[in-house]
């Protein structure tokens, strides 16, 4: 009978508290994995699509509401900019293009935005990515030429099974109960291909259309024809790069700059951004500590279950003792015993927790638009088998040592 | 020789008295021997066993099984020494409950230098008369039956001396009679010696050789064994 046989066995006898401790770990591990998981993804993902713009031009106010708006399609604009104001920022020998935007209206729950053609042609969403409307990469269609035309976001048109040709009336404002445009009726000509970003949460349509929409008044309207009355919510900078594709220094002094006016500031997403991280550090920081304290918990049930078990089955140590084995192999047996329940709870946490990832991604998608994977692969993948067998050491080693030190006469005795 | 025992004694210590319960001038089992130690309960028959196994070491004397002084091995060499040469078969029979017939014989060959033999255990329960049942756990068997798999257990690992404490104490006296049959056979089939002990007089027939203990072990003499 071969020692894992034995063990085997010994797992087998107290099969309910083994099993116990097994899901214990299983679903410590599972949430430690998810929450770390999905914490990197964020991190990660926020970091690409933010550090993809590389600055935005916006109105007074909060910066991180800047990011959120022109970046993330979440929060409102703390304000306006002159178009005029953005046009004199472009002048800038360091600013490569500026795309003007006007946020505020939405369709169905999702976000519309009135932006510069150029945005779906020749924008880089992230660092070497633009835009696409190949079917092979699953959009449709194409950019909007006119007025009244819009191009839905990947993400928007799968919810909402918006079919080319097909109409909508945007919202004015992006709250429940808003006013909508019912005379407005825009067009969809195109369906971007999925970015992963919240982009493929969006709908766009031409800056001209937003200006002329019935019902925001003559003093709107004005702003369609005449640059020097037209106001926009903000705009994107691509800002020219030195070698090694870094950002050009002068930035900052035109950030200075323009955060000196009266009229707008410039916001470098990269650099607000682990500014929301540090807001919502602490949720992550709750989350990391609820699930070590689960998985502490798990072992410390799986070394009550391995001393009361040893307890029980004192006597089989003896007979085993009895039949020549020695002090160190039901040191190691016990051992073992603890490591497999750790390694087999841990193993199945892990395809857990990727699962859940991969469950959770969805919902994840659909509430932020970023694209979360079950399969990413997080530092606590790497870290933890070498983690669980610390764990099935720490659990195991107080009952391997009682199993050591056990006397094999005073053991033999029947347990009554 | 099988068994040598020489000037052997043995004192257990408690923190106000001390106690002798055993002083065997000597004690000899010589290689295929069937020997049967009678005496009362509690005069130091079973501690004598656990000498002669290993199990415990006399306060002072030489014991020598199979040619190994037994007395100069440290404990992790005494559990090899008992695996290798040793099978035991106890009272109350000391089967693992979590193990079926033909796991427990099969365990008795685990911890010995050979390689566990599925087939020979299966042969081992044959011969016990328990081809049967060796996928049924002790609590599923009688005592008797149990006690069978207990003497295949303790032949499994190949012993050359076979230590039997009280094998009949739990069993009604047909079946005392039925495992000392088998035990005398399955000894001499397998070659090894055989020393067992039991307070039971009705067993004294059965054996070429015995030996009353109160005889061979001189700390009984002593009206108070505390010194």
């Amino acid at each position: 009978m071969s020692f894992w046989r034995i063990i085997f066995n010994s797992i087998r006898q107290h099969i309910g508290s083994s099993i116990l401790a097994v899901v214990s770990i299983w679903l410590g591990v599972a949430l430690l994995i998810a929450v770390f998981s999905l914490r990197e993804q964020t991190h990660k993902t926020f970091t690409e699509i933010g550090t993809g713009i590389d600055a935005v031009l916006g109105p007074k106010g909060s910066p991180l509401q800047i990011v959120l708006n022109a970046v993330y399609h979440l929060e409102e604009m703390p304000g306006k900019l002159k178009w005029t104001y953005m046009k004199e920022v472009e002048k800038s020998p360091i600013v490569v293009e500026a795309i003007p935007f006007c946020t505020g209206h939405s369709y169905a729950g999702y976000r519309v935005n009135a932006i510069d053609r150029r945005f779906l042609t020749d924008f880089e969403y992230m660092p070497g990515h633009k835009f696409s409307f190949a079917e092979k990469e699953g959009g449709q269609g194409r950019p909007f030429n006119e007025a009244k035309e819009a191009v839905a976001g990947w993400e928007v048109a799968k919810k909402l099974h918006i079919k080319l040709g097909q109409t909508f009336n945007p919202v004015c404002g992006v709250k429940s109960g808003d006013p909508i445009h019912v005379n407005d009726f825009i067009i969809f000509v195109g369906i971007l291909a999925p970015t992963g970003t919240p982009h493929d949460r969006a709908i766009y349509f031409p800056l001209t259309t937003f200006y002329g929409l019935e019902g925001h008044g003559a003093a709107t309207a004005k702003m369609a024809t005449d640059e020097k009355y037209r106001e926009i919510s903000g705009a994107y900078l691509k800002i020219k790069r030195i070698r090694g594709g870094a950002m050009h220094p002068g930035v900052q002094d035109l950030k200075f700059g323009i955060d000196q006016s009266t009229e707008a500031q410039l916001v470098i997403p990269r650099e607000v951004l682990p500014r929301l991280f540090s807001i919502i550090g602490w949720v992550d920081y709750v989350f990391i500590a609820v699930s070590f304290m689960v998985l502490a918990l798990a072992g410390m049930f799986l070394f009550v279950a391995l001393l009361s078990a040893l307890r029980q089955r004192r006597r089989d140590m003896a007979i085993m003792r009895c039949l020549g084995a020695t002090r160190r192999t039901v040191f190691g047996l016990v051992l073992s015993e603890a490591l497999i329940i750790c390694i087999i709870g841990g193993l199945l946490g892990l395809v857990f927790g990727h699962i859940l990832v991969g469950i959770g991604a969805e919902q994840m998608k659909a509430e932020t638009g970023i694209q979360f994977s079950g399969f990413y692969i997080c530092i606590i993948d790497y870290l933890l088998l070498p983690a669980l067998f610390v764990i099935g050491i720490l659990t195991g080693l107080i009952p391997a040592i009682q199993a050591y030190r056990m006397g094999v006469l005073r053991n033999l005795l029947p347990i009554s | 020789m099988i068994v040598q025992i020489k000037d052997v004694e043995m004192i257990y210590e408690t923190w106000s008295e001390k106690t002798k319960v055993l002083d065997i001038p000597k004690f000899e089992v010589d290689k295929g021997e069937q020997v049967a130690v009678f005496g009362p309960s509690g005069s130091g028959k079973s501690t004598l066993l656990h000498i002669i196994s290993g199990l415990l070491l006399p306060t002072r004397g030489s014991i020598e099984v199979c040619g190994e002084k037994v007395h100069e091995l440290g404990e992790a060499q005494r559990d090899h020494f008992r695996s290798r040469n040793i099978g035991y078969i106890f009272q109350t029979f000391n089967l693992l409950q979590g193990y079926t017939a033909l796991e427990n014989v099969l365990l008795g060959m685990t911890f010995s230098p050979g390689k566990a033999d599925r087939a020979s255990a299966n042969k081992l329960l044959e011969q016990v008369g328990l081809g049967e049942k060796m996928k049924r756990r002790p609590y599923q068997l009688s005592f008797g039956e149990q006690q069978r798999v207990s003497v295949a257990r303790a032949v499994a690992n190949k012993p050359k001396l076979i230590l039997a404490d009280e094998p009949t104490g739990s069993l009604d006296p047909h079946n005392s009679v039925e495992i000392i049959k088998l035990l005398k056979a399955i000894c001499k089939e397998h070659e090894c010696s055989l020393v067992i002990v039991s307070h039971n007089m009705d067993m004294i027939s059965y054996f070429e050789r015995t030996v009353d203990f109160k005889k061979l072990n001189r700390a009984l003499d002593t009206k108070e064994a505390v010194i």
